[in-house]
């Protein structure tokens, strides 16, 4: 084939552009590591990792979810032992009121403790947090579970309300709720079928035992809202598991996630060398034989 | 004395070839020039003595060495190849705009669940309430931003459109000139001795023009070359050029739109992007009306899908002062953000065909858009009979060839819905439609641009349900999943569909695999190209071996006449001795 001088010397600038256009891309992949950088690149594979990275994100925003749960039911876990705690104390008091031999003078001594241990409960059970939101009111955040006024301590909350504690997100379709609320854990029902709680049942025994009366039911009402507490605690204790579990399971997501993305976009650093290395010898070899052949000219030998 | 004039015309004939070889070598790195070559015959031979004896040699004429098939081949796949090219430069720019690390849209709007999460930890905590409402203006600011830079792109593209038709009217007139001089040259010369550098010039604008829009050529007897658009438009006729105009289309002011200039020089007249052909300029108005107005539509419909579902969110709770929540996301130009409106009409913009009766004053709008029935960013519809003497309006996908669907009439609003009866969109006209008249609507194509942040305060966030205790978390819960819900795309049932999310993968993955196709074409038909210019050269191209070679043998020829002469001088001058 007949081959025009501007052919052979345009052919060849082309070549020899396209080799190094491949190099600087090359150099671009092994020093950025990411291969895919934009969408023409590998939709499949961009699309791959924008999925992953969706899905780290989640996993991300999962755990710290878990971690400001668990703050937050630490500090329950923490009240509930507190007020079990009082409740023991409490339930001490009253069985030693129960020995006949006692005096009234006795009894007054332990009305005197017990109302001790009832004002620390009331404290316990109507906790505010840093920012003054009642711990055990749920979503009722303003309203302070249990009246502090004279008379008996009443429950000041919506018990008809259901979902009256926020859920969070931990997982997948995984939700834990935030709180305890006072019905759970404080609040339960006399032989009557009313409606009592922790603080009421010591302010009926304070009042029996200065009285110098048989506080054999309070104790036994003691007993059961006692019962109730550790369920309440138990409760907490099984959330806090979960949010263990959960975020073992996001941290071990992101790290699979992680791997998934990397593998989806960026540089297969092997390949990227060996390619790089190849090009090298690729562009030497044309440049030598190309400074080669372009000597040769007939017009060398026109006298 | 025949050797004397047989030795001159060798000496005249090997000077010519010497001149012509030069020229040759001069034209070497000259892409357009075609290799020329000395047209040689023998003078006519003298009967002596029983015998036809030779007179020399004679040049008759120098010629250019082409081939036409091949010039027209190159002609079409220059055009290909331009069009291919120019789509696939175009492509690559949005293809840039997407580049990894500049996803800050799909940043903003995970920013944006993570506040609402962190919302619903703490739902009357003021600076989680702040940085929420910050984390949807960053949203806003990024949905803002790409549709700026992609309305940047399509403003360059409009520029580029102007260009090229300017670059189209100067080759145009060229050639018109060139062809006035070559047809003068040709009758002054009797039909003779075409000028060969006119030649060459007009063949290379003619490929510069081919790469601008496609065309053909009919040569005619005085050596003319006219010039018609692929409908048979003429470009050039005889020594007359006729000029595209790239003028605003009447119904859409940031489009435009290509006309010729008429030959009776009445009103220009319109013409459709189809009978362009390929080339550049039809590559530019297609990338305008197809991939980029898709790809503003797409983004607009999740700028606008994101903007309503938050502000449902929004109206069905309470904010912290007990109110019921106002809108968190508006659109500029809207007019009205009041619950359960949030302009959305104005996201849309109406297009009306140019050969409709009246573009101009006879417009299409829209009423109301369902964002998440949508299926395409875009939609047709024609006016047609209703076999009664009246009109009916159809709608159809735009460019999707399905059976048009009729819109339901309801006063002067028109109601599309699908199969299932689910709302797709509704319109009125200004003005009267004519049978035959046409309407393009891109639902959402301002959507992305004019997304607005409301400017809400913190008390203003919706964080509780309705009828909820204060501290309830339902509605910041709700705004964790905007960008999650399936609420693009749905079936025509209503039922599936697409979150907004994997709309936005789904998007990058059509853009990446649109400029793969449109780059794959631009090389395959930059290699045919290459090809066959590679085929031209080596039939027109110079080579300078081969003119080296020539020289030698044209100077050789040159001293051999040069010494016949010189022999005759001799046989004349022993001849003059011997009668002496």
């Amino acid at each position: 084939m007949r081959v025009s001088s501007l052919q052979y010397f345009q052919g060849n600038i082309g070549r020899l552009n396209d080799l190094q256009a491949q190099l600087v891309q090359l150099q671009d992949k092994i020093s950025s590591g990411v291969e895919v950088t934009q969408p023409s690149d590998d939709p499949a594979r961009l699309f791959e990792g924008i999925q992953a990275q969706k899905a780290i994100d989640k996993a991300e925003q999962y755990n710290r979810n878990i971690s400001f749960a668990r703050t937050q039911l630490e500090q329950f876990d923490n009240m509930l032992e507190r007020s079990s705690d009082t409740t023991i104390e409490a339930k001490n008091l009253l069985v030693q009121a129960a020995n006949g031999t006692l005096s009234a003078q006795d009894r007054d001594v332990l009305a005197t403790a017990m109302q001790a241990l009832r004002d620390d409960m009331l404290t316990t059970v109507n906790r505010q947090d840093f920012q003054g939101r009642f711990l055990f009111s749920g979503k009722e955040e303003d309203t302070a579970p249990f009246t502090d006024g004279n008379g008996i301590t009443a429950l000041q909350l919506d018990d008809t309300l259901t979902d009256a504690i926020n859920s969070v997100e931990v997982g997948q379709d995984v939700t834990v709720k935030l709180g305890i609320r006072a019905t759970d854990a404080f609040v339960i029902d006399d032989a009557n079928g009313d409606q009592t709680n922790v603080v009421a049942i010591m302010e009926s025994a304070i009042t029996k035992l200065r009285n110098n009366e048989d506080t054999t039911d309070e104790l036994g009402l003691i007993n059961t809202v006692f019962e109730k507490m550790q369920n309440a605690r138990a409760t907490v204790g099984i959330r806090l598991g979960t949010l263990d579990a959960n975020e073992a399971l996001n941290s071990a997501d992101v790290n699979s996630l992680s791997a998934l993305k990397s593998a989806a976009v960026d540089t297969d650093m092997a390949k990227a060398i060996s390619q790089l290395v190849q090009g090298q010898t690729q562009t030497q070899a044309f440049q030598q034989t190309y400074a080669t052949t372009s000597k040769l000219s007939l017009f060398n030998f026109v006298a | 004395m025949g050797i004397l004039s047989t030795g001159l015309s060798g000496l005249l004939n090997s000077r010519d070839g010497l001149s012509v070889s030069s020229n040759n070598v001069a034209n070497a790195n000259n892409p357009a020039y075609r290799r020329q070559q000395v047209q040689q015959v023998s003078q006519q031979s003298q009967f002596v003595n029983g015998g036809h004896v030779g007179q020399g040699v004679e040049t008759v004429d120098v010629t250019r060495i082409t081939d036409e098939f091949l010039e027209n081949q190159i002609l079409r796949t220059n055009s290909r190849t331009n069009y291919s090219d120019t789509l696939a430069t175009q492509l690559e720019r949005i293809d840039d705009l997407f580049a990894d690390g500049n996803n800050a849209l799909s940043e903003s709007i995970t920013a944006f669940s993570n506040a609402a999460q962190d919302l619903s930890l703490r739902p009357t905590d003021l600076p989680t309430r702040q940085n929420f409402l910050d984390k949807a203006d960053f949203v806003a600011q990024q949905f803002n931003s790409l549709g700026r830079r992609l309305d940047d792109i399509q403003r360059d593209n409009n520029s580029k459109i102007e260009q090229s038709v300017a670059d189209i009217n100067g080759i145009t007139q060229n050639l018109a000139t060139i062809n006035e001089q070559i047809s003068r040259d040709i009758t002054e010369q009797d039909g003779r001795g075409l000028p060969l550098d006119l030649l060459d010039q007009r063949d290379d604008l003619i490929k510069q023009l081919s790469g601008k829009i496609a065309i053909q050529t009919v040569k005619d007897d005085q050596g003319r070359l006219n010039i018609f658009m692929k409908n048979g438009q003429p470009l050039v006729t005889n020594e007359r050029s006729f000029d595209l105009l790239a003028i605003t289309d009447p119904s859409d002011p940031e489009n435009l739109v290509i006309a010729r200039e008429s030959v009776a020089g009445d009103t220009p007249v319109r013409f459709s992007t189809r009978y362009l052909g390929e080339g550049q300029l039809s590559a530019l108005l297609e990338y305008r009306n197809g991939p980029l107005s898709r790809y503003q539509g797409t983004l607009g419909l999740m700028a606008a899908r994101f903007a309503e579902q938050a502000n449902e969110v929004q109206f069905g709770g309470l904010d912290l002062n007990g109110n019921t929540g106002q809108a968190l996301f508006e659109f500029a130009n809207s007019t009205a953000v009041a619950p359960p409106a949030t302009g959305i009409d104005s996201i849309a913009e109406t297009v009306s065909a140019f050969d409709n009766a009246d573009p101009a004053n006879v417009r299409m709008q829209v009423e109301t858009l369902n964002t998440s029935q949508l299926r395409v960013p875009e939609y047709e519809i024609f006016a047609v009979d209703d076999g009664n003497n009246g009109i009916e309006y159809k709608f159809r996908e735009l460019g999707s060839g399905n059976v048009a669907i009729p819109l339901a009439a309801n006063g002067n609003t028109f109601t599309a819905s699908t199969p299932s009866g689910l709302e797709l969109f509704s319109i009125s006209f200004a003005g009267t439609p004519e049978l035959g008249d046409s309407f393009t609507l891109r639902t959402s194509v301002n959507g992305s641009s004019q997304l607005r942040f409301t400017g809400l305060t913190a008390e203003d966030v919706v964080a509780r349900a309705d009828g909820a205790p204060s501290g309830d978390n339902s509605q910041a819960v709700l705004f964790a999943k905007v960008a999650d819900n399936a609420s693009l795309y749905k079936r025509e049932d209503g039922s599936g569909g697409v979150s907004i999310r994997d709309a936005f993968s789904r998007m990058l993955t059509v853009i990446g695999n649109d400029t793969i196709t449109a780059r794959t074409e631009a090389l395959a038909s930059g290699s045919v190209l290459q090809r066959l210019e590679a085929e031209q050269s080596a039939v027109s191209g110079v080579n300078l071996d081969e003119e080296a070679a020539q020289l030698i043998k044209y100077q050789q020829a040159y001293n051999a006449n040069a010494k016949v002469i010189s022999m005759s001088q001799q046989l004349f001058e022993e001849l003059l001795s011997a009668i002496r």
